[in-house]
């Protein structure tokens, strides 16, 4: 299996592109479509969009036709979409409209059952969640709301096997207290999912600075993947200069002949 | 003329996007077409295999499907979309697929580096007996593995009755799983070419053009 680098783009006031530190967000850098061929030209391996406008949100779910649109325009590799998702028929809706995945994180804190019949609609391999953690003083990761700004009750472990029971087809284990930093991977995590040596893809994201942060955690064969978008907007690294350090490091790294013409 | 089932939960867009950047003509497919044999049908698809099958029943295109294949007409399955071209899938149970090919669909098995859903950027491998020689893979003579690279995201694998119409294969711990099936006017890939960056959409120009000289 080839290891992902996945940029995220998170949008807030309808297509402009910001970033975030510790799940607040911080400054705009962009436009959606600059955004969308900068990371398709730079050859990412997927893209993540978290639309911060609906996340959280209990009001009826939209799919951002403005977004659609940008995205048809523009993308010809795979593209996921997170922020307000809550039921099959949203989701439903985000798969039919053009995405690829759908990754979902408040309605799982919720109710977690509710993620069988979104997985027995779209299937597993379309259904993502993103738990965002922190670490308490003891050093356990717990899920964090977002929207409360507080623990949950669960463990990031049990949440992962709670989620693979209930079909879920991939995580992304977010780093709250490292978001936007570019300090590097939390140290611990990849010790942690070993231990739960979970069936299902793990991916991580918040605080990825540099190649060599991301060469660390990809080097474990239990991590499959990061998302980051810091590392994009503030730093000159670029999803091909990321791979090539990687396979410099033995990771496997997809390969991409159009790029060697 | 390229004809598209237009599924629900399908890669419509993305397969669309491809057809309109290559400025090949397309329409999607309905009963009332009628198909002739230099005609092209493209079946996409993500979803469950029950879901597509009960999908082609409502809208009574599967027996449009079977006359196209009959008359010599090419058709092109693309994940789901190949899946379905078999007999049956243990994704869903008792639902009988189009059967253009034999056998079926069985889960795909976990191992330590091989998680499941198999979501990602995979090789291909020449298919064991096969020589490294391919119309459509460039397989690299030593090693035996594609050039590029292709997105794979699924968790059922196609395990064909006859194992010569496979045409490319993605590794795994058991051993080669079938990537990709030719077989006279029909072919399929379990990988998605259209969301493949320039790579997959060169793949599908010389897919679509093997099928339409086949």
């Amino acid at each position: 299996m080839k290891k992902r680098i996945i940029p995220s783009i998170l949008l807030r006031g309808g297509t402009q592109v910001c970033l975030s530190q510790q799940f607040t967000p911080w400054r705009t850098v962009g436009v959606l479509a600059q955004n969308l061929r900068l990371h398709v030209k730079r050859s990412a391996d997927e893209l993540l969009i978290i639309n911060l406008d609906q996340a959280g949100s209990c009001n009826q779910f939209v799919c951002p036709e403005r977004v659609l649109r940008l995205i048809r325009q523009d993308v010809d590799i795979p593209i996921s979409y997170a922020g307000g998702i809550r039921t099959a028929a949203d989701a439903a809706l985000c798969i039919n409209a053009g995405f690829d995945k759908v990754y979902i994180t408040s309605a799982f804190i919720d109710d977690p059952t509710a993620l069988k019949s979104i997985a027995d609609v779209v299937g597993s391999q379309s259904l993502g969640l993103i738990f965002p953690y922190m670490r308490k003083d003891d050093g356990g990761m717990r899920v964090w709301d977002y929207r409360t700004r507080l623990f949950t009750n669960s463990t990031v472990q049990l949440s992962i096997e709670t989620s693979v029971t209930l079909g879920v087809g991939e995580v992304i284990l977010y780093d709250v207290s490292r978001d936007g930093t570019l300090t590097g991977f939390d140290p611990l995590v990849v010790a942690d999912v070993e231990k739960c040596q979970p069936s299902i893809p793990i991916l991580l994201a918040g605080g990825a600075g540099d190649a060599d942060d991301i060469c660390r955690v990809l080097s474990s064969p239990w991590i499959q993947g990061i998302t980051a978008s810091s590392i994009f907007a503030l730093t000159e690294a670029t999803p091909v200069t990321i791979r090539q350090r990687c396979v410099d490091h033995n990771i496997p790294m997809r390969r991409c002949a159009h790029l060697n013409q | 003329m390229i004809y598209v089932v237009n599924f629900p939960f399908c890669n419509f867009f993305s397969l669309e996007r491809y057809l309109r950047v290559r400025g090949r003509p397309y329409q999607i497919l309905s009963l009332r077409d009628r198909l002739s044999s230099s005609d092209q049908v493209l079946l996409p698809g993500v979803g469950t295999f029950g879901q597509a099958m009960s999908y082609l029943r409502d809208q009574q295109l599967a027996p449009l499907l079977q006359d196209h294949v009959d008359q010599g007409g090419s058709l092109l399955g693309i994940c789901l979309g190949m899946q379905i071209l078999f007999e049956f899938s243990e994704e869903s149970p008792g639902i009988s697929g189009l059967g253009f090919l034999a056998g079926g669909c069985v889960p795909l098995p976990t191992a330590l580096s091989f998680h499941v859903p198999h979501i990602g950027w995979n090789h291909l491998v020449s298919p064991p007996k096969k020589s490294s020689c391919s119309e459509l893979f460039d397989f690299l003579p030593l090693g035996g593995l594609s050039r590029s690279d292709y997105y794979f995201v699924h968790s059922y694998v196609v395990k064909p009755s006859d194992s010569s119409v496979i045409s490319a294969c993605f590794e795994h711990p058991v051993g080669p799983l079938c990537a990709s099936v030719h077989a006279r006017n029909i072919s399929g890939v379990q990988f998605h070419p259209e969301k493949s960056g320039p790579d997959g959409y060169a793949l599908l120009d010389q897919l679509l053009d093997v099928n339409s000289n086949a």
